[in-house]
């Protein structure tokens, strides 16, 4: 599964929409919107905050396994 | 509490997009004014006092970005490709060259060509020293971008 996806279950564990997200760690929806999309790659801080809030590791969410494998 | 009100200011993906317009802005308007510059001083022949503003203003803003480029250690990379390889000192000897070249063309249609031996003499004296020392200013900035990118490292 990719990160945007990952992401998206993530947040939807939580109960939380992107705006509920994005407020919680201090950006806009659309950067959460973007991020889930697949169109913006977060910096190692947003992505911790992020973690942090839906109670998940790095590896978690922002872990992509080689499409080969 | 309006959660919009500080956002515009916080998130990263904004404030990068700014940067990113705001630098592209500054690119436009020192160029805008390297345009203005060649236009008023060679092709309108404007004297120096006419122009002087202008030209502080691109020296001025280009300096800046040179010193900040100099001193983020941003030149280290190409210190030691030039320190390494032979491709990257004739790089380094044809982009001398080049301007060399640019600044004498430059000096030819701002002052006439040359009439006596006597002028293209000192006409091909200037160019060996501006050469030199544009590369030799273009060396030691590397190795000074260099040596702060390391002082930093090593801090």
């Amino acid at each position: 599964m990719n990160k945007r996806k990952k992401l998206k279950l993530a947040r939807v564990e939580q109960d939380l929409t992107q705006e509920e997200l994005a407020n919680r760690v201090k950006v806009t929806r659309q950067t959460i919107g973007l991020i889930e999309a697949g169109k913006y790659n977060p910096s190692l801080k947003l992505c911790l905050a992020i973690c942090k809030t839906l109670s998940k590791t790095l590896d978690d969410i922002f872990w992509e396994e080689d499409e080969k494998k | 509490m309006n959660h919009y009100e500080h956002y515009e200011w916080e998130d990263e993906r904004i404030k990068s997009a700014n940067n990113k317009i705001h630098s592209e802005g500054f690119v436009l308007l020192l160029y805008g004014l390297l345009i203005l510059i060649i236009i008023r001083v060679i092709i309108l022949g404007h004297p120096f006092h006419s122009t002087w503003d202008i030209i502080l203003l691109f020296l001025g803003a280009s300096l800046y970005v040179t010193l900040r480029h100099v001193l983020s250690g941003n030149f280290s990379e190409e210190y030691e490709a030039i320190q390494a390889s032979f491709r990257h000192k004739l790089s380094m000897v044809f982009s001398g060259l080049l301007a060399g070249i640019f600044f004498t063309v430059f000096r030819l249609l701002r002052e006439g060509f040359p009439g006596t031996a006597g002028e293209v003499i000192e006409i091909l004296v200037s160019l060996i020293v501006f050469v030199v020392v544009f590369m030799g200013v273009g060396w030691l900035m590397r190795k000074l971008s260099h040596r702060k990118a390391y002082q930093e490292i090593d801090n």
